[in-house]
């Protein structure tokens, strides 16, 4: 089974297969995990919404839509949206003073044995590289699920200064990752 | 682009974020759907959403939680399978309570018919006893012994022959086997039969009355006895079987 790509592991995930689902585990729970753990924090919580995120998959794996998206960034949104659900249902509002360090949290990285590493590694990187005015504002809406709004609270500053730095800093996201991808590109064409 | 567009684009990178207030996520959907300007913003900033979920650290999780998934999923399937047979359970309950009401209502309805039959029965039999007893009461009714090949059986006809009315009233005749009937035939001077009633004995009674019914344009007058003969269910034209009563006018 290890041979059939993601699409064919959800066809047969979708049909009640056990072993297509644990399959798709050892594929990606290193990738399910680090962002459940980013968002929630804690391993216990992160270990519990990885269960739910695989157990979503096993339910709704005849919905999925190959069209809308690969099969990867279909089960990160699904960790995504589990994990802060379980942050909204906990109440949970991260503070300055809490844990989240967005600079800790991203340097966090270990070597590891992963496929693929290069891929998430710069791409890691470029999240890095951004300035901490922006990073922060990002970590906190699209890791933490905060609007704008709420932010603002959180940080104590004006509401329009979170919607230019939040603006600004996907702003150079998009640059980045387009630079970035172009060179890859580059690079193939040169060798 | 234009002037509007501006304004709603600055908001798409807070809308792929899900980071925009519920009203101004609203309005944006609105716009974008008739914008195929900001559309295309809209996508380029998706896969920057995109490449934010695939920049985190993966991390290599407890070696348990592979079992322990593997084991809810066990549980879960377990689950699923009795769900669906308690789900056949259940129809099959449901059907089997409509059989079993079609079935008590069809019971009903033979019941009542059975009933409507035995009551009808009862009814012509009434009759047939009341006509006996007001020809009894007629001074020119005429009371004629019977005389039967069969033992223990008696009886009398009662004959009025102005008034054109006949019954037979007989003692201990027994029913027939149930694909015979008794069969009475009027006998001219010729010694012609005519047949005058098809009749079967109520086994719950010791006697039995038979109205008689004379044929179109004839009187009881025009024949000069009666016979009855055992005759296959329905009847037959003319006497089949040996005499087993009679009766002389």
């Amino acid at each position: 089974m290890s041979n059939l790509n993601d699409l064919e592991l959800i066809k047969r995930i979708a049909k009640g297969e056990e072993r297509a689902l644990l399959e798709l585990y050892d594929r990606y729970a290193p990738r399910v995990y680090g962002l459940a753990l980013h968002i929630v924090k804690e391993p216990m919580t992160a270990e519990e919404v990885m269960q739910d995120t695989f157990f979503k998959i096993w339910e709704y794996a005849h919905t999925y839509l190959p069209q809308r998206g690969a099969v990867l960034i279909w089960i990160l949104t699904i960790t995504r949206n589990t994990a802060i659900d379980r942050l909204r249902r906990e109440a949970r509002h991260p503070l300055l003073s809490d844990k989240v360090d967005p600079e800790s949290s991203w340097s966090s990285v270990q070597e590891t044995n992963l496929s693929a590493e290069e891929e998430w590694r710069s791409l890691s990187l470029i999240v890095q590289s951004l300035p901490q005015k922006y990073r922060q504002v990002l970590e906190l809406a699209y890791y933490q699920g905060l609007t704008q709004k709420e932010i603002a609270e959180v940080l104590g500053w004006p509401l329009g200064t979170v919607k230019t730095r939040l603006r600004e800093g996907m702003s150079l996201l998009r640059r980045a990752w387009k630079a970035d991808e172009s060179k890859t590109q580059s690079d193939d064409v040169n060798v | 682009m234009n002037k509007e567009c501006t304004e709603y684009q600055k908001n798409i990178p807070a809308y792929v974020l899900q980071a925009l207030e519920r009203n101004e996520a609203l309005a944006l959907e609105l716009h974008l759907e008739e914008c195929a300007a900001c559309q295309e913003e809209l996508n380029a900033y998706r896969q920057v959403s995109q490449y934010l979920l695939l920049a985190v650290p993966p991390q290599v999780p407890p070696s348990s939680l592979r079992a322990r998934l593997e084991q809810r999923l066990k549980v879960r399937k377990r689950q699923e399978r009795g769900y669906g047979w308690k789900r056949v359970a259940s129809r099959s309950l449901v059907w089997g309570a409509l059989l079993l009401l079609v079935g008590l209502n069809l019971f009903s309805l033979l019941q009542i018919h059975a009933l409507q039959r035995h009551q009808a029965q009862l009814l012509e039999r009434l009759q047939e006893v009341q006509t006996a007893f007001v020809l009894l009461a007629y001074p020119d009714t005429e009371s004629l012994p019977i005389a039967a090949n069969l033992e223990q059986v008696t009886g009398r006809l009662l004959l009025d022959k102005k008034h054109n009315v006949a019954v037979l009233l007989i003692w201990n005749l027994p029913p027939p086997n149930s694909d015979h009937v008794y069969q009475a035939w009027l006998i001219d001077e010729h010694g012609d039969r005519t047949s005058a009633a098809l009749f079967v004995p109520d086994p719950s009674l010791p006697f039995t009355t038979v109205t008689l019914i004379s044929p179109p344009s004839f009187t009881f007058a025009d024949f000069n006895g009666l016979g009855v003969t055992l005759e296959p269910e329905g009847g037959s034209p003319f006497p089949t079987g040996p005499r087993l009563l009679e009766v002389d006018f």
